[in-house]
């Protein structure tokens, strides 16, 4: 009975200290008063207003020109549509249509990469014309540089020519150095000439005057031969 | 009929402005909508006193105060629109609306910015629970020295639904449903935030105990 009464008083304690708290809060009329007809008040509240109806109007501003763009939008359409409605198979061909071009467009740009990578080994490459130099064991493995050759000791030809391998699927080939096929003088080297992915069979090097193993003259071989602009053979190289 | 005197917690502001009708603020709305600003400075003169108290109930600084009266005219400038007249509810009760509205944002974005200032220091809570101890005996509050500051900290930790809701009914005197009408809730959970926000309230204080 003690210890509710003391509880009882306890809390009436904190009920009396809520309500004398919340009172705390109360402002004198005063100061009421004081805030209430300051003059800063209603200039301030005149700002506020100005800014918050400059800041509407500008998105409202911004919304009808949406709203404008939209419109144009959709009058453009109607005029091309015409002033009567078209009928609904017009439409869904129409669609259809649309999704074949979108279709054509995605695939298109993909097949002609297809094809000239399949295309190129075959294909005959122009290189520059330039002069071939009297020793054409220096001339460097890739067609580009053919004309372009330089005595270089075999270690710089072997990294010109790690360098110069394309990337794509050919990467695995190995392709020996130009052999000199016919004997010329410089002035009478082919300004240019092509160069040409050709298989044949062993037993065509004797005609090219290179040695060849008899017993294996039934083989074919894959090279690359280079060809003038007289259509002379000059250089092969062969691949493997 | 004063309107002013639907809100108890306004019925001293009421005797201290000049004699008010709804059909003088509804004609100043009404001339505001047509364009007339000098209509809407009258309305301001008419009604920023009770405002200025409303906003006195939440807020412990002037600058607070200033710029939640300020903020609760301009919403109503720009909602004037919606404003339906007298047939619904008087102009001072739709504007006290506003009024706690914008003092319930403002609490809770000043409870999202962590006030430091609102912690007791030392001496305070010393001073809190000395005056818990003499509560019993009879001491008078007003005269003792638990501040407007001090209650103010402490309010300060609670929700803000809870302290819109205490303060409505504690401090601004108004019954359930006219806290509800102000606030937007229903009268369940009127009662069930002011049970809450005394259980909340009671909470803190025991802190200091």
């Amino acid at each position: 009975m003690m210890l509710r009464r003391k509880k009882l008083s306890g809390d009436e304690g904190f009920d009396q200290l809520q309500r004398e708290v919340l009172l705390a809060v109360k402002v004198s009329e005063e100061e009421i008063e004081a805030v209430a007809t300051s003059p800063d008040l209603f200039d301030g509240l005149r700002l506020r207003i100005a800014g918050e109806r400059r800041q509407r109007s500008g998105g409202k501003v911004l919304a009808d020109d949406w709203r404008a763009a939209d419109r144009a939008g959709l009058n453009f359409i109607r005029a091309l549509l015409g002033p009567s409605r078209p009928p609904h198979w017009i439409l869904t061909a129409a669609a259809v249509l649309l999704l074949v071009a979108v279709a054509l467009l995605l695939w298109l740009p993909k097949q002609p990469r297809e094809s000239r990578e399949i295309a190129q080994p075959v294909i005959p490459q122009t290189v520059p014309s330039r002069p071939l130099d009297t020793d054409p064991r220096v001339l460097p493995a890739s067609p580009e540089k053919v004309l372009d050759a330089v005595p270089l000791s075999s270690k710089q030809q072997r990294r010109i020519y790690r360098r110069d391998q394309p990337s794509d699927n050919h990467a695995d080939e190995i392709a020996t150095d130009f052999l000199p096929l016919t004997f010329m003088a410089d002035s009478t080297a082919p300004e240019s000439g092509h160069l040409v992915r050709v298989t044949i069979p062993r037993s065509a090097l004797l005609a090219m005057g290179l040695p060849m193993n008899a017993e294996r003259a039934g083989e074919l071989v894959r090279a690359d031969v280079f060809i003038g602009d007289d259509g002379l053979a000059r250089a092969i190289r062969f691949i493997q | 009929m004063e309107h002013c005197t639907d809100i108890s917690g306004f019925a001293t502001a009421a005797a201290l402005e000049p004699v008010t009708h709804e059909a003088v603020d509804d004609e100043l709305v009404a001339a505001v909508r047509s364009g007339d600003e000098e209509a809407f400075a009258l309305l301001f003169e008419r009604h920023r006193r009770s405002v200025t108290r409303l906003a006195y109930r939440f807020f412990y600084h002037r600058e607070q105060v200033e710029d939640i009266v300020q903020e609760s005219f301009a919403n109503a400038y720009f909602a004037l629109g919606a404003y339906r007249g007298g047939q619904e509810r008087s102009f001072i009760a739709w504007l006290s609306r506003i009024t706690v509205r914008a003092c319930y944002d403002a609490l809770r974005r000043s409870r999202r910015a962590e006030n430091v200032m609102s912690e007791l220091n030392q001496e305070e809570e010393g001073l809190l629970a000395e005056k818990l101890r003499d509560v019993g005996k009879g001491s008078d509050i007003e005269c003792a020295a638990i501040s407007r500051d001090l209650a103010n900290k402490l309010l300060q930790r609670l929700e803000p639904d809870d302290r819109i809701v205490l303060t409505l009914l504690s401090v601004g005197d108004l019954s359930v449903a006219e806290t509800a009408e102000l606030t937007g809730w229903s009268v369940s959970k009127v009662k069930m935030r002011a049970h809450r926000a005394r259980r909340s309230l009671r909470r803190v204080l025991h802190r200091f105990v």
